[in-house]
């Protein structure tokens, strides 16, 4: 899974100039990953802002004005079935997108490295129930988690935060949890336990800082997972709610009007990809940049061997 | 020669007779005893991906107001209560239940009236096929041009694949799906929009659901073969003389198969996932509308029995890759 890809990035700028030659480069130079770093400024920007620079409310109805096609004056980028501006929806959905995106992030980090760091310090039987439950989700589609969660929780965008945190909590606690092994071979870590140091003191002021920026790494890759999460949740009807603008939503609601009108189903995802494959350029340039080297990020395990 | 016949007496009288430590050793050893464990271990996460459902519906939820229609009143839910037995003891409808699981009784539908689990193999197999296809167009495809890419990194070859299996990598599957239906189906009427049949239906909803597996198969073989390229063990070869191809196929290729072999396996899942809303798309019959379905239903019978189908083979493929890499990498074997 993404997971893989995330292990293999930052060998990039650790290893020998052997490795750099022979890593996957996505990105060429910096172009595109300025680009990238430009799409999602102006994104973010844009969602903040989205009542000064949306042009029109997301959800006043003008049936006089429906269906039109992009380039309509007035309407930049068309209307929907409803006489709704699209490029306000879609600037409000990217609001939804991002809202969703960052905080079911933060919830799956902080729940995956918790355990991670407990699993990888204690070991134990500890280590066994976590990485057994992280085994055990790793080996389920995600969406059938997050599907069935819905269905007991009844839909709603802190419903949607909340089981997607729970969903990928686990690719974090594998991380971690690898890098927190190879540490305690290390001799810092033996001589910090050797003078004393607690454990609460051990993890937060040592184990913590050198796994930061791997978990970094796979957080920005997760964040575009979780978006296309959150969009194919909205699209199954478990996720935000009619009439609220998001991606997803605007992407099934257009599905009905392929035959007349393309750019209803073609627009939302667009801004799905874009924001998706930004996202990925983001984390293979930040995963090859390096940082503070020297740093090997373990390739997580294959399940079971 | 004498030291060594009196530590194995030793340990003869400690660990029983002969014939039995000979077999434990045997079996410790075999593969069969691998594959044994694996099978147990199996089932036991079937298992507890079922009991956690249960958890779910009848702690955190309630299954009688889950079955029923949200405006239905508190009198309705009480007596759809009574009628399933929900105001017994949980202890006794979880052991109620467990058995129902290992006999595979997991209850009527309720909107289909018949059994749940024959429901939802039979849906199963529809989306095996489409898998299958989906499987027939990735794989091959994904691991020929990350050989393409990896055997000459940095070429022009090279850049275009790597950029092609990176936008396959980010490219939302059920918009895709979208975009297919809209360019190949409505605009241009080479394939049917949507619905079950032969290849012929499969074709877009395959296509679809194959780029992601396509394009992250690519990257890893790729990088895999390259870096398998660079080591010492190539340029040995080199010097002996062997033909390019043969140092390919002989060495290269078994080493770079391990990477791609995890990544295989650990694709079924993001394929399973991307196969329930592939399915809802493109309206065909499988499990992943089924359970959709269901859902909508409120079948919490059928949505078990769905859930069940779907673990089931999520373990069983991941026990094939692992037994897989017996095959392949030796040092797995101990």
């Amino acid at each position: 899974m993404i997971s893989t890809q995330v292990g293999r990035a930052p060998r990039v700028g650790t290893a020998s100039g052997e490795r750099l030659r022979a890593a996957p480069r996505v990105v060429r130079g910096n172009g595109f990953a300025v680009a990238a770093a430009a799409f999602l400024a102006c994104m973010v920007v844009a969602a903040i802002f989205a009542e000064w620079v949306a042009p029109y409310d997301p959800m006043t109805i003008d049936v006089a004005r429906a269906g039109q096609g992009p380039g309509t004056p007035g309407h930049l980028l068309g209307t929907d079935s409803l006489g709704r501006d699209e490029l306000s929806r879609l600037i409000f959905g990217a609001r939804i997108s991002l809202t969703v995106g960052v905080l079911s992030v933060a919830g799956s980090v902080l729940i995956g490295v918790t355990l991670g760091l407990i699993a990888g310090y204690y070991r134990g039987f500890a280590d066994w129930l976590i990485m057994r439950t992280v085994d055990l989700q790793m080996g389920l589609p995600s969406l059938l988690i997050a599907l069935l969660a819905l269905y007991v929780l009844g839909p709603g965008i802190l419903n949607v935060v909340l089981v997607l945190a729970i969903t990928r909590w686990m690719v974090y606690a594998r991380l971690v949890r690898g890098i927190m092994l190879s540490m305690r071979e290390r001799q810092f870590f033996e001589g910090i336990v050797q003078l004393g140091a607690s454990d609460a003191r051990v993890i937060i002021r040592h184990a913590l800082p050198n796994v930061l920026r791997s978990v970094g790494v796979l957080a920005t890759l997760e964040m575009a997972m979780m978006m296309l999460l959150e969009a194919s949740l909205d699209f199954l009807g478990l996720g935000v709610q009619p009439p609220t603008a998001s991606w997803g939503l605007m992407l099934s609601e257009g599905k009905n009007y392929m035959t007349t009108a393309w750019w209803q189903v073609t627009l939302p995802g667009i801004a799905i990809a874009l924001t998706a494959l930004s996202l990925n350029i983001l984390a293979a340039r930040i995963g090859a940049s390096g940082g503070r080297s020297g740093r090997r990020m373990p390739l997580p395990k294959a399940s079971g061997v | 020669m004498t030291t060594i016949e009196r530590t194995r007496t030793a340990e003869e009288r400690s660990s029983g007779t002969s014939v039995w430590r000979t077999i434990r050793l045997f079996w410790a050893d075999s593969l069969i005893a691998l594959v044994v464990k694996r099978l147990f271990a199996g089932v036991a996460t079937v298992l507890v991906v079922l009991a956690v459902v249960f958890l779910i519906s009848n702690v955190i939820g309630d299954p009688a107001v889950l079955m029923l229609p949200p405006e239905a009143t508190a009198e309705q839910v009480e007596a759809l209560r009574t009628e399933l037995g929900l105001d017994r003891p949980l202890f006794v409808q979880f052991a109620e239940s467990f058995s129902g699981w290992i006999t595979g009784d997991f209850g009527v539908s309720t909107w289909q009236g018949m059994p749940a689990l024959p429901l939802a193999i039979e849906s199963f197999a529809k989306t095996l096929y489409l898998a299958e296809v989906t499987l027939i167009v990735a794989v091959p495809l994904g691991v020929i041009f990350g050989l393409a890419a990896g055997r000459r990194p940095n070429s022009w070859v090279d850049r275009l694949i790597t950029s092609i299996s990176a936008l396959g990598v980010s490219m939302p599957t059920f918009w895709l799906g979208l975009l297919l239906i809209l360019v190949f189906a409505v605009t241009l009427r080479w394939f049917p929009t949507n619905g079950y049949g032969g290849l012929h239906y499969a074709v877009l909803p395959a296509c679809a659901m194959a780029l992601l597996p396509l394009g992250r198969i690519a990257q890893i073989t790729r990088s895999s073969v390259a870096d398998e390229m660079g080591k010492l063990y190539v340029t040995a070869a080199r010097t002996r003389g062997l033909a390019e191809g043969a140092i390919g196929r002989q060495h290269v290729l078994r080493n770079a198969a391990i990477p791609v072999l995890t990544l295989i396996g650990s694709e079924v899942a993001s394929l399973l996932n991307g196969i329930v809303i592939i399915e809802v798309i493109f309206a065909w019959p499988g499990i992943g509308s089924m359970l959709i379905t269901s859902i909508q239903q409120r079948d919490l019978p059928l949505i078990t029995a769905s859930v069940a189908v779907i673990a089931a083979v999520a373990v069983l493929v991941n026990l094939i890759v692992d037994l897989a890499y017996l095959f392949i990498d030796p040092k797995v074997r101990r």
